[in-house]
């Protein structure tokens, strides 16, 4: 009796199959354009492996978001290793994407110089090797992220401006974590910067080790010193938050810039232009970022050039984010860059 | 309280207090800005956290414990609660889940120590990172917190001030007068000493070892819980990411610097403070001084090693009751 109705079951389906596949056939238009198929072949199936800082913040997700959605609309797999800010289980989660033969490694790291050596180990095997806002040595096949260096010296020219109708121009600098490879690129631009501006005068410049505590009593000090002081220049949101409470504690909200730089998502970049605690903000732009990833693993994989014999630069553009442009910039969240909104 | 004075004409909060008047005095007179009132209360604002936490470590320190996972406890239930608080809990509710998440490890903590009987160093590095990772799992998926807007409030509060002085400074010595009364006046506060000077002697004699020491952990974690609380509002956000720092020494070093003896049983609040005040007139002088991060944590590095060779010499072991395998 079972065995019956199984049997007919199956014939039913058959028919529905048939039936449901005759006008389907009948409406193939057989259309290519040359390329939809090559797209396709190169890049289904494949695997995309990304090695962030840490899964717990903003930059790290709205990656994984983004590059997440591309690989769900072309048919690959992103496999994501989150080392948790440890240096050594990035280098070992690396390490295993190697062994497991990705085709492309998304590399975010905390610490570049100890990628370094990986570089080439996963160019030989073949594999792509992405950088994402932080370069370590190697060039490897691809550096996505902002201009540091440019960012530094844009931090002085901000400086610069805000201060040129003050009779003492004299500045502040809290400075970021020195392992990380932005923040070193970004202090040159900086200090270059000041070169071009010998009226500026560097009052102090002290390290907040990526604590925003710190970088408050930093400029607690720095301003009571200073109650003159013009602009104090920061160099990573995540700890120039707490800059402008030390500002505002001094009485002194609006007539002192702060001027500091990050990934520029809604929360950390816009609403703090919004709300008077930043004078200016430069973004990463991590959404346009994401559009860069996307596209180099498409290029890469459809053009297939032997691993680390050229490799090119896409430096987003620095969106300057201040109280005059705030109302015209789009500052990222996560959602969006899943969405694919940029 | 009384033991760590007790018959010595020169201990070593005395030699801090010295130490960090004579420092005060150079800079007074060698650095412009250094010696006015409102450097004063913003180099003790800089260091309320570090003396809220010093203190709760001081207690524990005093039984002859210590407790590595304070920086677990001050940054993960305050995101926690500002979390709850983004999701539109009401804060009072978001305060008390919170408050009792950093409770239970500090029961967790106490148990393990007293009843389980695992050294101290290794149950509270385990139980932070244990905070850690299950408030990261469970809650807090994110590690820089920013304030909800509800709380501007609070805030306010937070970066105000009360007769011209920092409420965040009354904040540290509120803490500090509360466990002053508890470790001087309450039958529990002298358990603590009792436990941290001879624990099998204080067992004999009908002390209540493992409660107390209990106790001694659920109020070091509360101290972190509520200096997590209010160094967020100062900061107008949570960064767990003081978690991997090493701000547990920077705690360590005012607690052992002011004279309270790593052996147990010795020292009180005011050696905490004293130094506490130290290191804010250190590290506000070097501020001012504009020197180097890696010459500031030498000269700390050093200070620390002459204290700790200090309390060698000031508080030699007790051979009768030290035991090797204490911290």
């Amino acid at each position: 009796m079972i065995h019956s109705l199984f049997r007919a079951a199956l014939a039913a389906g058959a028919m529905a199959g048939v039936l449901a596949a005759a006008p389907a056939m009948a409406q193939q238009s057989g259309y290519t354009d040359g390329m939809r198929e090559q797209y396709r072949d190169a890049l289904q199936g494949k695997k995309v492996g990304i090695v962030p800082i840490a899964m717990s913040f903003d930059i790290a997700q709205a990656y994984v978001a983004g590059l997440q959605a591309q690989a769900d609309k072309i048919g690959y797999e992103l496999v994501v290793r989150d080392p948790n800010w440890s240096v050594e289980q990035g280098v070992q989660a690396v390490q295993q994407l190697i062994a497991e033969k990705v085709d492309v490694i998304v590399a975010h790291p905390l610490d570049a110089q100890a990628m370094n050596r990986l570089v080439k180990k996963a160019q030989d095997e073949g594999i792509y090797w992405l950088w994402a806002n932080i370069k370590g040595g190697p060039s490897g096949d691809v550096f996505v992220g902002a201009d540091h260096y440019q960012v530094g010296r844009t931090k002085v020219e901000i400086a610069a401006q805000y201060c040129a109708d003050r009779e003492v121009k004299k500045i502040a600098m809290v400075a970021g974590p020195s392992n990380n490879q932005a923040i070193l690129a970004s202090a040159a631009g900086i200090k270059d910067g000041l070169l071009d501006h010998p009226e500026l005068q560097l009052v102090a410049e002290q390290s907040a080790e990526a604590d925003a505590n710190k970088a408050k009593s930093i400029s607690d000090t720095v301003l009571k010193q200073h109650p003159d002081l013009c602009a104090i220049i920061g160099q990573w949101d995540g700890e120039d938050i707490g800059i402008p409470p030390a500002v505002a504690d001094a009485g002194l909200k609006g007539k002192v810039a702060v001027i500091t730089s990050g990934g520029g998502s809604h929360e950390t970049a816009c609403a703090k232009v919004e709300d008077g605690s930043y004078h200016a903000y430069i973004s990463h732009d991590i959404g346009a970022q994401v559009v860069a990833l996307n596209t180099a693993i498409v290029q890469l994989l459809q053009t297939r050039p032997p691993a680390g014999e050229k490799p090119f630069a896409a430096y987003v553009n620095m969106r300057v984010i201040t109280p005059d442009t705030v109302a015209q910039t789009h500052c990222w969240s996560v959602a969006e860059v899943g969405q694919r909104v940029y | 309280m009384a033991k760590s004075s007790s018959g010595r004409i020169i201990d070593q909060q005395k030699i801090i207090f010295a130490l960090a008047v004579v420092l005060c005095l150079v800079f007074a007179f060698t650095l412009p800005g250094f010696a006015t009132a409102s450097n004063a209360l913003s180099l003790l604002q800089a260091v309320a956290t570090i003396g809220v936490l010093g203190i709760g470590m001081a207690i524990v320190i005093i039984g002859r414990g210590i407790d590595l996972s304070q920086i677990a406890v001050l940054v993960m239930p305050p995101a926690w609660m500002m979390y709850q608080i983004q999701a539109g809990v009401p804060m009072a509710e978001a305060a008390a889940y919170a408050g009792l998440a950093a409770i239970a490890l500090g029961v967790l903590n106490g148990w393990l120590v007293a009843y389980v009987e695992v050294p101290a160093i290794f149950a509270t590095l385990a139980t932070g990172t244990l905070m850690y990772g299950t408030m990261q799992y469970l809650a807090v998926s994110n590690d820089v917190i920013p304030l909800p807007k509800r709380l501007e409030g609070f805030i306010a509060l937070v970066q105000g001030g009360t007769f011209g002085i920092p409420n965040i400074v009354l904040f540290l010595l509120l803490v500090a007068l509360v466990c002053w009364l508890f470790l001087r006046f309450t039958v529990w506060g002298r358990y603590v000493y009792a436990i941290g000077d001879n624990p099998m002697a204080a067992r004999a004699t009908g002390v209540p070892s493992r409660p107390i020491l209990v106790l001694q952990y659920v109020i070091s974690a509360l101290a972190a819980f509520a200096a997590g609380v209010v160094l967020s509002a100062s900061v107008e956000s949570v960064n767990t990411r003081l978690f991997n720092s090493t701000m547990i020494y920077d705690v360590i070093l005012v607690v052992v610097l002011g004279g309270v003896g790593l052996g147990g049983g010795k020292g009180s609040v005011s050696n905490v403070l004293v130094g506490t005040i130290l290191i804010g007139i250190m590290t506000n002088g070097m501020t001012i001084l504009n020197l180097s991060i890696e010459v500031q944590s030498l000269i700390k590095a050093g200070i620390l090693l002459a204290a700790i060779i200090a309390d060698s010499m000031l508080n030699p072991r007790d051979e009768l009751t030290s035991q090797q395998g204490d911290i």
